[in-house]
């Protein structure tokens, strides 16, 4: 598990929007320290990518876990995250997104490539696959490992730079609470 | 509507979230979260509710599901009973008849009224069936067994199934009187024991009977699923007839499932070697060594793993460009293959692969055929039909030869293997063909677990979904590597080892790393 920089935080701006919300739904963001592995994975054309050099491309960087026949919880946060991405309009070219599937076996570079059709992805937007271990050291290292896909957790990272820690933001989130962290790390309220 | 995401218009159903994700399609469809059984899921701290007529017009402390506590946000103020109207309420605007929101991940959908009445009507009728094959007090099983299977494969299988059906109906502790003694909600475990039967279905004759056969059968006495199963050949008529009839069959041992897409109600180990197929033609798309164009000649037997395998095998490769099949040399599905049929291969040259589909005694018949000192310069065999020892007998020299394994790397079977052997014995079960042990071993320890998580709830589809869930987490007591499901998922190993052999000695070692073929 990835050691904590802060104890998690109950973010008061995530509090108070997860109240407009309603039903009790909390987001907890907090910040994480991360030693991204450097491994090499695959993006939806099956040519071989550094994660490394993916995250650090210059811009700030939002990345999520999913896998595309997780009944719940990938669909929304994909969705969120497409929601994100079309409100933030040309803003979100400043922004690089990355989803990592946790189930690279079944998740190809093709089958990836369907999964990101369905959500509209930009091509600002890469979906992620690797070999098991690989897949699985990264996991662990976002302190994102639940052992069985079907029990991972809802977590979106962003970075600013990679001089920046990351922040975890923990629940299913609103758009709109999402988006407003993007900005922040945007510096465009 | 329900299991596709579809309005009776064509148009895709669309729903949207509190947190604005909006889902259309198949990715909004209720059975991607409450599940075709409507029983709901519990994944990764969120709890999808059961969404059955029978769980929803009943309180909510109704314990409908292994998992309606859960489902329930606060336990202290369980909501009142759906209505039709309060029903309308919640898939319209998400708020559940105590007029609070529903959780954050369920969608609200702004359905036409005549849409939203067909939705609520099957929901009402959704796993409100009959469970046939179970009565109050046995559940039955069945297991399908091709004739032509050899006897030491066929009693591996059996022997498995049997000593496990003899274990658990031994273990009862008087659950059925329990169950009549202590009414109410407390006793929905012991309600749900049944005692286990599994009857053994042999299919004889042409494959293209089995349908029938099993109908017949089936008619007869019903079962509630299929566990296991052996085929010398195909399985094709198995597949279908448990799509037409909506019985589960899981892992069935065969080397092909016939079929080229996933159905909804069989479940397998893997493609098998229509999965080594696609593997090779991956492997040989990125070995520097391989020079293009790559000319191959396949060797199979006309039945159903043999055209399996050289009718994937022949799509991959062309879909890799590295080159294509030159040449099928068929031989007929049953008898000796003819001697040296090898020679009949083009002279020279002119290829430089050949992948023979062939099982391990049809090897041992190749005799001394014309491997000359060029060509072909790889041989690859399978390691499902022919085994891992078959190609010292072929007569090539073994650094030509390479074995497509989908299977743990030789001699790192892991525990699971130890636990078979330490299971058998406890039971008196024979050693014998230690792969179809273990498999047979797994598809019913699995099945068995799953069953469990039902209680009372016979339902087939929620078994199916309970299985998908667990093959991740089970110690996998089978011959393969590492199994994985997921919603959807019905082949649970993946990937292959390319083997080559270590000159001078009888090791086999890998060649690259575990190949997932990606296969649009």
């Amino acid at each position: 598990m990835a050691g904590f920089l802060l104890l998690p935080l109950i973010h008061p701006d995530a509090r108070s929007s997860a109240a407009d919300a309603g039903g009790g739904q909390r987001v907890r963001i907090a910040e994480v320290s991360v030693n991204v592995p450097d491994v090499a994975l695959k993006g939806t054309d099956g040519r071989t990518v550094s994660l490394r050099a993916a995250l650090d491309d210059g811009r700030p960087v939002m990345l999520q876990f999913v896998f595309t026949t997780c009944p719940t919880i990938c669909p929304l946060l994909t969705g969120i995250a497409a929601r994100t991405r079309q409100d933030l309009g040309k803003e979100r070219e400043r922004i690089r997104a990355i989803s990592i599937t946790i189930d690279p076996e079944h998740d190809t570079p093709s089958v990836l490539r369907k999964y990101a059709a369905i959500f509209d992805a930009d091509p600002d937007w890469m979906f992620l696959t690797g070999s098991l271990p690989d897949v699985v050291a990264v996991q662990r290292a976002f302190g994102a490992y639940r052992g069985n896909k079907m029990n991972h957790a809802p977590y979106t990272f962003l970075r600013r730079s990679p001089r920046d820690p990351w922040v975890r933001v923990d629940g299913i989130v609103h758009a709109e609470v999402l988006e407003r962290e993007v900005r922040k790390i945007l510096g465009t309220p | 509507m329900y299991r596709e995401g579809i309005l009776p218009s064509g148009e895709n159903m669309r729903g949207e979230t509190r947190g604005r994700a909006s889902l259309s399609g198949a990715m909004g469809a209720c059975a991607n979260c409450h599940r075709r059984s409507g029983m709901g899921s519990f994944e990764g701290g969120t709890a999808v509710r059961p969404v059955t007529g029978q769980a929803l017009y009943r309180p909510s402390d109704f314990h409908g599901s292994a998992w309606a506590d859960r489902a329930a946000p606060d336990r202290k103020k369980p909501w009142p009973a759906y209505t039709d109207e309060s029903l309308a309420r919640a898939i319209r605007q998400g708020i559940d008849p105590a007029g609070r929101s529903l959780d954050a991940a369920m969608p609200r959908y702004s359905l036409a009224d005549a849409d939203l009445r067909r939705l609520v009507d099957y929901l009402k009728s959704l796993s409100a069936g009959e469970s046939p094959g179970v009565t109050e007090e046995v559940i039955r099983f069945a297991t399908v067994v091709d004739a032509r299977v050899g006897r030491d494969r066929r009693d591996a299988m059996l022997d498995v199934l049997r000593a496990f059906v003899r274990d658990k109906n031994a273990g009862t502790r008087r659950e059925a009187a329990r169950a009549r003694a202590v009414p109410g909600p407390e006793s929905r475990k012991n309600r749900a024991y049944r005692k286990w039967e599994i009857d053994e279905w042999e299919v004889t004759g042409p494959e293209e009977t089995w349908g029938d056969q099993l109908e017949a059968r089936y008619r007869r006495r019903p079962v509630f699923a299929l566990i296991g199963g052996i085929s010398a050949g195909g399985w094709g008529p198995v597949h279908r007839f448990c799509e037409r009839f909506e019985v589960p069959c899981f892992f069935p041992d065969v080397a092909a499932p016939g079929i080229r897409g996933p159905g909804h109600y069989s479940v397998y180990f893997s493609r098998g070697v229509a999965l080594e197929a696609d593997a090779l033609a991956w492997h040989l798309g990125g070995d520097p060594e391989v020079t293009r164009p790559l000319e191959v000649v396949q060797v199979y037997r006309d039945d159903g793993p043999g055209k399996a395998a050289a009718a994937a095998f022949r799509e991959s490769l062309a879909r890799t460009a590295v080159g294509s099949v030159l040449r099928d040399v068929l031989l007929p599905a049953a008898g000796e293959p003819p001697a040296r049929f090898l020679e009949t291969l083009p002279e020279g040259n002119r290829f430089s692969a050949a992948v023979l589909w062939l099982s391990g005694s049809d090897l041992r018949r190749l005799g001394e055929p014309a491997w000359n000192a060029a060509s072909p310069r790889r041989i690859y065999l399978s390691s499902t039909l022919a085994g891992t020892t078959a190609a010292s007998s072929l007569g090539a020299p073994t650094e030509r030869v390479r074995l497509v394994h989908p299977f743990p790397l030789p001699g790192k079977e892991g525990p699971g293997l130890t636990r078979i052997r330490l299971w058998l014995r406890a039971r008196n079960v024979p050693p014998g063909e230690e792969r179809v042990q273990a498999n047979a071993f797994f598809s019913v320890t699995i099945v068995a677990e799953a069953l469990d998580r039902l209680l009372d709830f016979f339902s087939r589809e929620y078994l199916i979904e309970r299985v998908e869930h667990m093959a991740e987490d089970s110690v996998t007591p089978a011959s393969y590597g590492r199994l994985s499901l997921g919603p959807g998922q019905r082949f649970a190993s993946k990937g292959c080892y390319i083997l080559r052999h270590v000159p001078g000695t009888g090791e086999l070692i890998p060649v690259g790393d575990w190949i997932v073929p990606d296969t649009p």
